[in-house]
């Protein structure tokens, strides 16, 4: 399994929408991703736990890889959630 | 007996009824019994009824694509299954499976994030009605005079309810300026808000509703019955006396004519005032078009809502304020960042002139419907000479666009600018000069000149528009259109408060524009001050 840490830099927090692309692109992957804060570690497939985990501007959080190419899912994700700005 | 008290002003009048608590959707006794298999497959086949709906939905639709994502997510579909192997009916499983998600968003420590709780009701709202819970109706089986007991009530709730039946509210939740708040003092009827032993009210208890006091007693003995049947009366006589004078028109001590329009949230309330004999609208917050819906309106939708307005107030004026949104009310289409400081940051025409696309299809759609009507534009939040500079060759570039497009538009429509800043009194005398009318908004006036966040029970005190400064920059702004010959409205809370009367007209001020359920109430005090 790889992990990382990630800031978010989106201004208004993980909302719906963004929150939505992000668990498509999960979904496509050919390996698991999860999403760990300092209180819960969730399945990235599940748009309602991401949701859940209230992330806002500038929340600090582990993006883990586990299974498949884990290398190549972390780098599109890491990718993904750089280019959410609003 | 019990007796329950709040200091939340709702709304005033006294009402004697029985509880209704309205039914929640998961009460829905239809679909209870079964096998857990049949309840899954029932769960399965209402699953996937919605997300073929939502699909249709979210072809061009961000909100509606993250809908589907959630609808679809192994999480609720998990959740609803275990209630159901633990002999939950299908519908009661995707009610608990509901509460758990929602309590899960409700924890977050962040206004907006966490209002993506509405986001699963509706998702879960659309489960329950392909369960077969809808077409639903929670206040089947409301009597008349029934009091209306619940938690609080969402608009689309209020939207169900035939208000001429019922005779009031109790809520556990809400605040003055809640929903069900505006629609009670426009209907007349009593409530109190902001109750928290509500749940100890079980349905037919017979309550007493005590809107001026806050009071709310429950299974009240006969000596207090007959105590609030007295106050009850008073209340009624009060009621029938200002409305009949509600078509009254009132002249002052020169036979000039003060004007009593009245503040309006939508269509619906447009027709009410004109019923109740406002001369006109003098505040039409557009925001209705905007809010509760997940894309924003069209400039269409928008141009047929201010035609129905205008059509309804005849010859009547209608000022349309354009958006006034931000701050502590985002859109779903238009997200807001945290703000430290809402009401000092990006609201109202500071959007607007951010976002000229929008703001520019709101224009359209006004111009549009000032062919049909005495339809007047107005601007919220304005600060500085630019901003109004700004807006209007917008407004010209749109007449422009119409012209070109051979649209009818009255060319010669009213433009007007709410004083609701500190900076806009200030600079009043260089704003009459660009505009044809101001509306002081004191609402918002008394929260900058004082610099008072009223929600902050700690300086609540200050939040007064009786306060000297208030009352100067009132005296200011009316002063300084009578001299510069354009028309001055008041369109805030202070204009509908009877006791202010007085001070207000002495002030120079001739146009009051005020809630639905003051119409009477104002015009009555004001005729008595210049019946000789």
């Amino acid at each position: 399994m790889l992990s990382k840490r990630v800031v978010l830099n989106a201004k208004n927090g993980l909302h719906a929408r963004p929150a939505g692309e992000l668990v498509k692109l999960i979904k496509s992957l050919d390996g698991q991703i999860w999403f760990a804060t300092d209180a819960r570690r969730v399945n990235g497939s599940s748009i309602l736990s991401l949701l859940s985990l209230g992330l806002r501007c500038g929340s600090e959080f582990e993006v883990q890889a586990e299974g498949g190419s884990e290398a190549k899912n972390m780098q599109q994700v890491e990718d993904f959630i750089a280019t959410i700005k609003e | 007996m019990r007796r329950f008290t709040t200091n939340t002003r709702a709304s005033e009048g006294v009402a004697i009824g029985r509880a209704f608590l309205p039914r929640r959707r998961t009460e829905v006794t239809a679909l209870h019994c079964g096998t857990a298999s049949e309840h899954r497959a029932a769960f399965e086949r209402a699953l996937s009824d919605s997300v073929t709906q939502i699909s249709a939905l979210a072809v061009d639709d961000a909100i509606f694509a993250a809908h589907l994502e959630m609808i679809d997510d192994p999480m609720l579909r998990e959740s609803v299954t275990t209630y159901i192997e633990q002999g939950e009916s299908a519908i009661d499983a995707v009610g608990k499976a509901q509460s758990d998600i929602v309590a899960m968003f409700e924890t977050i420590d962040d206004e907006y994030l966490s209002s993506r709780a509405t986001d699963v009701r509706d998702i879960f709202g659309r489960i329950v009605a392909n369960l077969g819970g809808g077409p639903f109706n929670p206040f089947d089986g409301i009597e008349r005079g029934d009091i209306v007991v619940d938690e609080e009530l969402l608009p689309s709730d209020m939207a169900m309810l035939n208000l001429d039946m019922i005779g009031g509210f109790v809520m556990q939740k809400g605040s003055q300026t809640s929903h069900v708040c505006i629609i009670a003092r426009n209907h007349s009827l009593p409530a109190v808000v902001a109750v928290s032993e509500v749940e100890e009210i079980e349905s037919g208890d017979m309550l007493i509703v005590d809107g001026e006091a806050g009071v709310v007693v429950v299974n009240p003995d006969d000596a207090t019955i007959d105590q609030y049947r007295q106050k009850q009366s008073e209340w009624q006589i009060r009621c029938e006396r200002e409305q009949a004078m509600a078509d009254v028109a009132v002249f002052d001590g020169e036979h000039r004519r003060i004007w009593v329009n009245a503040n309006a949230g939508s269509v619906e309330e447009v027709a009410v005032a004109i019923d109740k004999g406002a001369d006109g609208i003098g505040l039409f917050r557009s925001e209705f078009l905007y809010m509760h819906t997940l894309s924003e309106p069209t400039e269409q939708q928008q141009y047929e809502a201010y035609v129905a307005a205008a059509k309804i107030c005849g010859d009547r004026p209608l000022i349309i304020r354009t958006l006034d949104i931000g701050g502590d009310k985002a859109l779903p289409y238009l997200p807001i960042a945290h703000e430290e400081n809402p009401f000092l940051g990006w609201r109202a025409i500071r959007i607007s002139l951010d976002r000229r696309d929008m703001f520019c299809r709101q224009l359209r759609a006004i111009l549009r419907a000032s062919s049909e009507g005495n339809v007047r534009l107005m601007f919220p939040m304005i600060a500085s000479v630019a901003e109004l500079r700004e807006a209007k060759s917008l407004v010209e570039q749109c007449k422009q666009d119409l012209v070109e497009s051979a649209v009818p538009f009255n060319p010669n429509i009213k433009i007007g600018v709410m004083i609701e800043t500190p900076a806009a009194v200030f600079i009043a005398r260089q704003l009459a000069m660009e505009c044809d009318f101001f509306s002081i908004g004191t609402n918002d006036l008394t929260q900058y000149v004082m610099a008072t966040d009223r929600s902050n029970a700690k300086v609540a005190s200050l939040y007064n528009p009786y306060s000297e400064a208030v009352v100067e920059a009132v005296r200011m702004t009316i002063a300084v259109a009578k001299e510069a010959g354009v028309e001055c409205g008041m369109c805030g809370e202070f204009a509908s408060d009877a006791d202010a009367a007085e001070l207000l007209v002495g002030l120079g001020l001739r146009e009051f524009s005020v809630n639905i359920g003051s119409i009477g109430k104002i015009r009555s005090r004001l005729a008595g001050l210049f019946r000789s």
